[in-house]
């Protein structure tokens, strides 16, 4: 790629200062011309100012290379030949090829999991998508009490998890939990919600959007990056509001969409705390997440080399979320006129 | 071209070598001498108000053992079983040099290679034989500290389970007080139901307002009632376990129509309301007299003592399948083990002994209000409470949790059945099969294995002679 | 409700993004209030309840704190304490060593702050401020470490610490901050590639070095995406869980969360739950005071821009 076209794409704000849409767009045509003529360019020889570069640029990112190598790759490869072996992490671990991958294939438990997690991503993901950008625009709002909306809307996702599952547990208490007391006036009758396999879930799916308050961050930062010039544009034309978050606001905030969408996807993949410290798993596995099984073969069963096998079937499946991702983002995600 | 089996190979070696090389630096004993004296012990020890009782054994101890220091720490535990502490720690060579463990799990972590075998300790400071130093506890305690070969701890305390009886509502119910007398022998499946049927209170939204017996509630769980009607858990024969034999089928078949019966969503929702989780220790459906039995074990009597001191209570036997059966219950408890890594010093095997033996023992047991593992403390008249005199002589009839290195998964496996049955989400049928399937597989992995002679079964050395010396002390 | 919100929200969305100057008037957007004054106190209704649901958690802690235990157990429970007991929160940090744990966390957590900011920064730099060829597609790959699942380098990194003998020290807490992470490089990156282009061209052809153009002219501009990393990590570390689990067993080098971790499981026979809420409590209120005193670089911080 040429040297031109990287300062087209990785620098859309310089010198477009007080530009409108337009000239943005212009500035910014450089990510589909890039992806058109793929990595053609970098056969040409490199310049003297780009070996340069290169050479500086690799010595600024050294300290990332080290960390992937030894956080990342390392822990992959090790984590994969474990996987192979049954071990329980004190004596010599026992080679037995691909029996942890079959057994984990077979084992109903897995399932079980894989099942909850996926049940708790489906939910929680797009809801928490929605309720941060709710809260965002909250946060946005022209309002002289903002700051406050800010702190109040903020302050619940600092609240550390192990002390939020304890209020969880008595706020869903059937007696004189909040959450049952409100839904007692649509005529529930008092249930023990994280006694019920098919409220479980959803108590943490609700919990979870408490600390809906760092997606927001993220939304906002996103929102307040749109052109305020189409905003005027569009009530020039007449648009209703609801036609303007539809036409302008939700188009132009796919890239911020997407990044929540990902961190929303990796922790979901991830979710472990709540149900460890609210049920255990329970009720009738109904909150036995990967993670927690995981978890409990590595260290309450000591099967290292089959927790292994799990985790590394987790980041196979990780990988191909992130792969599907990559595709629905590059048909969806409209990165022309996001400022930033 | 590699071929997949050559593949393999080269991954297994590789596996190994990596794995191995790992292990040595993660598993080598620490130093004993030049880097840690042998005389400061460090100590993993019980929680809670029991860590009170514990720092007696230690004054007892450093008191004739000046030269000694034992620092305590308490490590968190996430439940049953869970020795991700103990096995980070180990691995880093940052582990104690005692730790208290549950003695259920003794079996599993010597499998795992977490703990030491003492018997080279006992060969060395002991006048005596390995099986004649063990024959001073409890047989069934030391079993479970015993796996292929060796010992991996000494037993502390030990537990039986009965049916605490709140005698004021029973009383006040009409329910027939001879019914209630241990005296009378323990009562049947049968007579519960009807004393539920009579006593039970739900008003018009189906809330219950006080309840006989929750029969998963505390102590009592599907796997106590499959040990109270005999179903076998595993097989010295054929070395598998055996959760869908026709006789725990029967058992979860039975107790899914217990189930049925008592409307588990609204029972839970009794319980969640009358002992919500982070209540107080005073607040329980059985002190709030909502609740007319309770079982639970010996260690109650304590709480009982500190928390409704004024209430009238009984204890009974836990009640069995038919009119007229022996009595049942059984029996857990503690252990001291000495994880690898510990120093293994004089010093430390000779606190070991002190704190699982006769001394100290004898400190801890009456505070505790639980029953000695060490032969001579249980006939010592200040060896336990005379509380729980009721607790002591069931231990004759008290059978025990098979010791097995899958311990843990078995005991998750029949709670995740009991969830299962309770939710009725499955089958018994289906549930059994589950269970089987999660469980063996790993199991496998031991085998060949053989449990000691008459495993899980009441004690043979804990004669009635024994229940009566022990009976004759309070 | 939504609809209410979703509607009075979008009017004012965002102002002219264009210089960093700009971004920090947030909220007061000139040609703001296009709503009539009975929407506005609709909308404020709305708000009042979401408000209120959010605060919940958080008025419930501070009120289970200051309770009497006989008090937390009584039925129907009461809003507002009968007797404040400050106590409880003097009981808190004397049932464990409270101030041994934080001043612990402490330690690790200004450590980390410190050693992510350094490295996240530089490596930033590297990826946003320097044009070397393919830098885009390694970046690709800082994108791709978001989605490893944190339990697959778990056990492997366990080891690795323990055979280099750092078990129960607090180096595998700290370490990792000095080789940046995903997350931290892709937030600093997007809002450094709006340094304008012109004032580091300039310093270059001055003879600047990169590393005094990225001190002395990326950092001073980039300090609320900075400040922003910085509160992240602190939080992150501060609350961090599985980590002080894993890797520390000395009380005496214990971290608040394990800390009270102990205090819960050590009490689980009779947990003073009142107790645990003022503990926690307390551990909050740090991480509280750093928010507000921060709040306006949260706003001005975070930039995406797009994906690339």
């Amino acid at each position: 790629m040429s040297a031109s076209e990287a300062i087209a794409t990785d620098t859309p704000r310089a010198g477009s200062s007080g530009t409108g849409p337009v000239a943005d767009r212009t500035a910014r045509s450089g990510p589909s011309a890039r992806n058109g003529t793929g990595g053609k360019p970098a056969k040409r020889k490199l310049t003297g100012r780009e070996k340069r570069n290169l050479r500086v640029g690799l010595l600024f990112i050294s300290p990332w290379i080290i960390g992937v190598a030894v956080f990342v790759i390392y822990p992959l490869i090790y984590s994969f030949v474990i996987s192979l072996t049954q071990y329980s992490g004190m004596q010599s671990p026992t080679f037995i090829g691909f029996k942890n991958y079959i057994a984990a294939f077979a084992d109903p438990m897995v399932h079980t999991s894989v099942g909850n997690t996926v049940y708790y991503m489906l939910l929680a993901v797009p809801i928490g998508l929605i309720i941060a950008l709710l809260l965002a625009l909250a946060m946005n709002r022209n309002v002289r009490e903002v700051a406050i909306y800010r702190t109040l809307l903020y302050l619940p996702s600092l609240i550390p998890m192990f002390a939020m599952s304890f209020i969880f547990i008595v706020f869903v208490n059937p007696q004189f939990g909040i959450v049952n007391q409100f839904l007692g006036l649509f005529g529930m009758p008092d249930t023990n919600l994280l006694g019920e396999p098919r409220y479980a879930k959803i108590v943490m799916i609700v919990m979870a959007q408490l600390g809906a308050g760092n997606a927001a961050l993220i939304y906002l930062a996103g929102l307040r990056n749109i052109p305020e010039t189409l905003y005027e544009a569009a009530r020039i034309d007449g648009a209703s509001r609801m036609r303007q978050f539809f036409s302008i606001t939700v188009p132009l905030l796919t890239p911020t969409i997407l990044f929540n969408l990902i961190t929303g996807v990796s922790g979901a993949m991830m979710v472990f705390t709540e149900a460890f410290i609210m049920t255990n798993g329970g009720p009738d596995n109904s909150t036995l997440f990967y993670m927690l099984y995981l978890y409990r073969n590595a260290f309450s069963y000591g099967q290292l080399g089959f927790a292994s096998a799990l985790a590394v079937l987790l980041f196979l499946f990780g990988m191909l979320l992130a792969g599907l991702i990559y595709w629905l983002s590059r048909r969806f995600v409209n990165y022309d006129v996001s400022a930033g | 071209m590699i071929d997949r089996r050559t593949l393999l190979r080269a991954l297994g070696a590789g596996a190994s070598v990596t794995v191995a090389g790992g292990s040595i630096v993660g598993c080598t004993n620490r130093p004993v001498g030049d880097e840690r004296d042998p005389n400061v012990i460090k100590l993993w020890g019980q929680g809670g108000t029991n860590a009170e009782y514990e720092a007696l054994i230690i004054e007892a101890f450093t008191e004739k053992n000046p030269d000694v220091t034992i620092q305590v720490s308490q490590v968190p535990s996430n439940g049953q079983g869970d020795a991700s502490s103990a096995i980070t720690a180990v691995r880093g060579r940052t582990g104690p040099d005692v730790y208290f463990v549950d003695r259920f799990n003794g079996a599993q972590f010597a499998s795992l290679g977490l703990l030491e075998p003492i018997d080279g300790l006992i060969e060395e400071h002991e006048d005596m034989g390995v099986e004649e130093f063990m024959a001073q506890w409890i047989k069934f305690s030391t079993d479970e500290l015993f796996y292929d070969g060796q010992y991996y701890g000494l037993p502390v305390d030990t537990d039986t389970r009965g049916l605490f009886v709140n005698k004021g509502l029973a009383k006040e119910a009409g329910i027939d007080p001879a019914l209630l007398d241990p005296a009378n022998g323990p009562m049947s499946y049968d007579q519960i139901w009807e004393i539920n049927d009579q006593f039970n209170v739900q008003d018009d939204r189906g809330t219950y307002e006080r309840v006989t017996w929750i029969p998963w509630d505390d102590q009592a769980s599907l796997l106590m009632w499959a040990m109270a009607n005999d179903v076998p858990m595993f097989s010295n024969e054929t070395c598998h376990v055996l959760l869908d034999s026709p006789e725990m089928l029967d058992v979860a078949t039975m107790y899914a129509g217990w189930i049925d019966k008592l409307d588990f969503p609204r029972l839970d929702a009794f319980k969640a309301t009358y002992q919500p989780p982070n209540a107080p220790p005073t607040q329980t459906s059985f002190f709030s007299d909502r609740q007319l039995f309770q079982i639970t074990g010996s260690w109650a009597v304590k709480g009982q003592q500190q928390y409704k001191p004024d209430m009238d209570y009984g204890v009974t036997y836990l009640p069995v399948p038919n009119e007229g059966d022996d009595p049942f219950t059984w029996a857990g408890g503690f252990a001291l083990a000495m994880p690898k890594g510990a120093s293994m010093s004089k010093a430390s095997w000779e606190f070991f002994k002190f704190y699982a033996g006769h001394e100290g023992q004898k400190i801890l047991m009456p505070k505790i209000t639980n029953i000695p593992t060490n032969i001579e403390t249980l006939n010592d008249p200040e060896g336990w409470s005379p509380d729980i005199k009721f607790f002591v002589e069931l231990m004759g009839v008290a059978k025990s949790r098979p010791p097995l290195p899958v311990g843990t998964k078995l005991w998750d496996s029949m709670f995740t059945m009991q969830g299962s049955i309770n939710a009725g989400s499955d089958t018994p049928e289906n549930l059994v099969k589950e269970a089987q399937q999660y469980v063996d597989p790993t199991m496998q992995q031991f085998c060949p294995i053989t449990l000691p002679e008459g495993f899980g079964e009441p004690d043979p050395n804990f004669s009635s002679k024994d229940a009566e010396k022990a009976g004759a002390n309070s | 409700m939504a609809i209410n919100t979703l509607e009075t929200g979008t009017q004012n969305l965002g102002q002219s993004p264009t210089t960093i100057k700009s971004r920090s008037n947030y909220g007061r957007n000139p040609d703001g209030s296009r709503q009539g004054p009975v929407g506005k106190w609709v909308s404020r209704l709305v708000m009042l309840v979401v408000l209120i649901l959010f605060s919940l958690p958080l008025y419930w802690m501070l009120i289970s704190a200051l309770k009497s235990p006989e008090e937390l157990a009584q039925f129907p429970p009461t809003l507002f304490p009968n007797e404040l007991r400050w106590q409880n929160f003097v009981d808190a940090v004397t049932v464990m060593p409270f101030w041994t744990f934080f001043r612990n966390t402490a330690i690790i957590t200004i450590s980390v702050v410190v050693f992510s900011v350094v490295s996240n920064f530089i490596v930033a730099f590297g990826f946003a401020c320097i044009e070397w060829p393919g830098r885009n597609k390694v970046f690709f790959v800082v994108l791709a470490t978001l989605f490893l699942p944190f339990p697959v380098t778990l056990i492997p990194m366990f080891d690795m610490w323990a055979g280099l003998g750092f078990v129960n020290t607090w180096v595998p807490l700290i370490a990792p901050a000095l080789f940046a992470g995903g997350f931290f490089t892709f937030l600093l990156r997007q809002f450094m590639l709006q340094t304008p282009k012109d004032m580091m061209d300039a310093a270059r052809v001055d003879g600047a070095s990169e590393w005094a153009i990225a001190w002395r002219i990326v950092f001073p501009t980039a300090r609320p995406a900075v400040t922003v990393i910085a509160i992240f990590a602190a939080v992150g570390t501060w609350n961090d869980f599985m980590g002080p689990l894993i890797y520390l067993q000395d009380e005496s080098k214990q971290t608040l969360s394990i800390g009270m971790q102990v205090f819960r499981s050590v009490n689980s026979q009779d947990i003073q739950f009142n107790l645990l809420m003022a503990a926690s409590f307390l551990v909050l209120l740090p991480l509280v005071i750093l928010f507000f005193m921060f709040q306006r670089y949260f706003i001005s911080g975070i930039t995406l821009g797009g994906f690339k």
